[in-house]
């Protein structure tokens, strides 16, 4: 909403509560103190509102009409409905990766992937979490599909909440970093059957969906 | 028409208002919208009209130029294409999803929506048949039962509305639509997605244009 300036006085408390909520200061239940947040930062409560519409269309903010909203809470459910989210929009980034990629796309996910796994040697779990929905939403660009791009954006939004109020092992780090490198060296070489396989077997393990889905079952159009 | 979550009770109605203008034509694509028009159809203040648009915008359906206005997004070929793409592949996951999690009871209820949205894509209200195409694939969508899909769904279906609205004044096309409705019932009970692929998919690659893609996948080169 626009300010008599022309200034939208909403993205910067979005930005803020964003942040907030995505490095953990801010944890899956909290309440969002609509009137506190407006007195410290000097601003009518309509910005604020604005900016907590704009983060539960994102998925990371849950809103009671006329009440109140909270930082999202995910069910077990939610995690395991979202594993599938991961996996048919990466099954859907990699067909159309290949399709209007360029190996100039793939090499810069490559860069990526060294980028987490630089994180993930250092043990800086913020910076992994985010270089690692950076691949994600980079590998999603490679599609030139911006409505695809926006659902990896949000979804990449709702996992980065999950993911820094978990704790994982060396080992699932590893695994992560492991991914990164292997489906931009498939894709580079264009291995489709590895594509489908490494993405289904990855997110399978991480998301407990062996039980549930028989394998190659997220490979589309395979009868 | 499927519900945003996050607009107000007075919003939601001047939402609904404006995709119902746009669906049936009496707002054209790339066609500068009158807020105040709006507020006075729907005997609001401006309020609600600017937020409804604010919501309309995340949805890609119309565009907030600042100090110029609000118009009506304008597809390109291109967007077209990258539309029906999605739709080619979410079309193919939700079946899959809705074999492996519905119920024959499921797929039964689902014939008769069928059953109702036929009727309604005979109307002559081209709002209408697009909002029961919308209707039949969103319900298909939830026999998968994955909740968290539904809110993508919900936009890659406004935006399919856009497309739709050109399509559909086709009563042929619409027909053939319908159609299609029946023949996914019948891949759901026998659970043969291969009757899908066959039925379904070069109706949806014919619709959105995107014969090169298709011919890809079906070469095994994608």
């Amino acid at each position: 909403m626009k300010g008599k300036q022309g200034f939208n006085a909403s993205q910067p408390v979005y930005e803020y509560l964003k942040n907030l909520i995505l490095s953990g200061e801010m944890k899956p239940g909290d309440r969002i103190a609509e009137q506190k947040l407006a007195d410290v930062l000097h601003i009518s409560r309509t910005p604020i509102k604005e900016a907590i519409n704009q983060l539960a269309n994102d998925g990371l903010v849950r809103i009671y009409p006329q009440r109140y909203s909270e930082v999202m809470l995910f069910s077990e459910d939610d995690v395991r409905h979202m594993g599938e989210m991961r996996i048919a929009l990466e099954m859907m980034s990699a067909k159309l990766a290949l399709y209007h990629g360029s190996m100039a796309d793939f090499n810069k996910l490559a860069k990526l992937a060294d980028a987490c796994e630089e994180a993930q040697r250092s043990g800086d779990v913020f910076r992994q979490i985010e270089t690692d929905a950076e691949f994600h939403l980079s590998f999603t660009k490679c599609t030139k599909n911006p409505l695809l791009y926006k659902f990896q954006r949000e979804l990449c939004l709702r996992i980065r909440l999950i993911q820094v109020n978990s704790t994982f092992s060396d080992e699932e780090n590893q695994r992560l970093v492991e991914y990164h490198r292997q489906l931009v060296k498939y894709l580079k070489e264009r291995n489709l059957a590895s594509i489908y396989t490494l993405i289904e077997e990855h997110f399978f393990q991480f998301y407990k969906l062996d039980q549930e889905y028989p394998p190659n079952f997220f490979h589309l159009f395979r009868v | 028409m499927p519900r945003s979550k996050v607009l107000s009770g007075r919003s939601e109605p001047v939402y609904r208002y404006i995709v119902q203008q746009i669906f049936s034509g009496r707002l054209a694509q790339g066609e500068r919208i009158n807020e105040m028009q709006i507020a006075e159809a729907c005997g609001t203040s401006r309020t609600p009209v600017h937020q409804a648009l604010k919501q309309l915008e995340l949805d890609g359906i119309v565009s907030i130029v600042p100090n110029k206005g609000v118009e009506v997004v304008t597809l390109t070929e291109e967007s077209v294409h990258q539309i029906g793409e999605l739709q080619l592949l979410f079309g193919w996951i939700t079946a899959k999803l809705a074999m492996h999690n519905g119920s024959a009871a499921e797929f039964l209820a689902l014939q008769k929506l069928a059953q109702e949205c036929r009727a309604d894509m005979r109307s002559d209200d081209l709002e209408t048949r697009i909002g029961a195409n919308t209707r039949f694939y969103m319900e298909m969508a939830a026999i998968g039962k994955n909740s968290v899909m539904m809110p993508f769904l919900r936009k890659l279906f406004l935006q399919a509305g856009l497309v739709l609205a050109e399509r559909y004044r086709d009563g042929d096309a619409c027909e053939k639509q319908s159609q299609m409705h029946f023949e996914i019932i019948n891949a759901l009970l026998e659970q043969d997605m291969g009757k899908f692929r066959d039925s379904i998919l070069p109706q949806l690659v014919d619709l959105y244009g995107i014969e090169d893609f298709y011919a890809q996948i079906q070469n095994g080169q994608l």
